[in-house]
């Protein structure tokens, strides 16, 4: 007679409670994800009341501080490398509209310079960023 | 570069057609040469527009000058309907 005992053990992993761990994975993974935005250099832009709203995804923007610093994509730029960029951007997506993020304080020489930049690559399609304010010139 | 190529179309255009917004060194504003507010700029242009639809207005801006001010002599010309506009950067 075999009296030998049966060993056997069948092990298994629970898997009736997956289906809630990847949902709270997934939506532990939704709220906490938050998109990088373009930080830009900090401005005060001017105010006016005139102004038209642009579709955000056509738009580059520049940001030129009170110093003349100028940044495209937060990266800070020398002025004579504004054209290969903005003509890097164009030949990519020729409807791109180039946004001006200038101080109110900023010469405007330095804004002029970089439109002449522009104009090199056909970047025609220009926006001056503003404030909008009741009344124009305001403060003027 | 694709994109590297100049765009040179020059339109010419009457004197008698141009008028000329003058923002100084100093931030002061000038139409054709006579001292003027920011403020009045609006109803100074809708003036002329009405008198002489080809009105072009040439928007010229010194170096020195703070981009403010352009823009709020662009905002008062976009106020004013004023659709003819030459940005122009004066010499210093």
């Amino acid at each position: 007679m075999d009296f030998g005992r049966n060993t056997k053990k069948e092990t298994f992993i629970p898997t009736s409670s997956m289906g809630d761990i990847a949902f709270l994975l997934l939506i532990f993974f939704m709220v906490t994800t938050i998109f990088r935005e373009e930080s830009g250099l900090p401005v005060e832009l001017p105010r006016a009341e005139a102004g038209e709203e642009v579709n955000r995804e056509l738009v580059s923007n520049i940001y030129i501080n009170r110093q003349g610093q100028i940044s495209i994509d937060d990266r800070l730029i020398q002025i004579r490398f504004v054209s290969d960029l903005i003509g890097q951007k164009i030949s990519e997506n020729p409807q791109l509209v180039v946004a001006f993020k200038t101080d109110n304080y900023t010469d405007y020489g330095v804004v002029s310079d970089v439109m002449e930049e522009l104009k090199e690559v056909n970047a025609v399609r220009v926006f001056f960023n503003n404030d909008i304010e009741s009344r124009p010139g305001a403060k003027y | 570069m694709p994109g590297k190529q100049k765009q040179e179309n020059t339109v010419k255009v009457k004197q008698s057609n141009i008028a000329t917004l003058f923002v100084q060194a100093d931030d002061s504003v000038t139409l054709d040469g006579k001292p003027i507010v920011i403020n009045h700029i609006m109803n100074s242009i809708q003036d002329r527009i009405y008198s002489n639809p080809k009105l072009v207005v040439l928007l010229k801006v010194h170096p020195d000058a703070d981009y403010g001010y352009m823009v709020a002599c662009l905002d008062e010309l976009k106020l004013a309907n004023a659709t003819k506009v030459s940005l122009k950067t004066a010499t210093k």
